[in-house]
């Protein structure tokens, strides 16, 4: 699975004249609810092997009809923020590219979460990941077997 | 470099740091919020599967301080 990089406006500085845009690792993908498959929602995130969890908000989870009764808690310390904060995880079909994987990722609440990231559990357990900044590719091979066809 | 397949960058221009949620096929911004609660309770009713969900980046380069 090859995706591009997305192109970002950016703003020129003293260090980049001529910086126009930046390049980062978003891909689309859809999040599934493993008990009721006709409910899920798609949406973009980064890829960030930097952060440990895969998370996502929780207002889309429970759009969904995962219950925050039966998410798994975890705390975690977001960078650059003095407090712990509990996000919540549960087992969904993440599907990208239009093959599906079972995965373990987390939701946490807006308040909690800065951006949505594709992170260590729950996306780089599953893919190796590729990425060739020089020629904008991203490369997902899948370590686990897809649950379709 | 030839344009790139996920060039949304003039679609979220004006939406920095702002949640949008996009047609499935990434042409157009259907609605956006600073909240994701308040943008999810408004499209809820005409079903969110028909849209795409994004949080639009800082146009500023990012980076993690690790000390």
């Amino acid at each position: 699975m090859i995706f591009d990089f997305a192109e970002i406006q950016s703003r020129s500085s003293e260090a980049f004249p001529n910086k126009t845009c930046l390049f980062r690792p978003i891909i689309p993908f859809r999040i599934i609810n493993k008990l009721c498959p006709e409910k899920h929602f798609e949406m973009e995130a980064v890829i960030d092997s930097g952060s440990d969890y895969t998370i996502l908000p929780l207002r889309l989870g429970v759009s969904i009809g995962l219950s925050i009764n039966e998410g798994k808690t975890e705390s975690i310390s977001p960078i650059g923020s003095a407090k712990d904060v509990a996000i919540l995880f549960y087992e969904v079909i993440l599907e990208i590219k239009g093959k599906q994987f079972c995965s373990y990722l987390s939701f946490a609440d807006e308040d909690d979460i800065g951006f949505p990231v594709l992170g260590c559990i729950g996306f780089f357990d599953l893919f190796e990941v590729k990425m060739d900044y020089l020629s904008r590719k991203i490369e997902l091979l899948p370590k686990v077997k897809s649950i379709n066809p | 470099m030839n344009k790139l397949t996920n060039d949304i960058s003039e679609i979220i221009l004006p939406y920095e740091n702002m949640w949008i949620a996009l047609t499935l096929d990434n042409k157009k911004v259907v609605d956006s919020d600073k909240s994701i609660n308040h943008l999810v309770d408004r499209l809820e009713d005409k079903d969110i599967r028909n849209f795409r969900f994004m949080k639009v980046p800082r146009f500023a380069p990012v980076c993690m301080n690790i000390i």
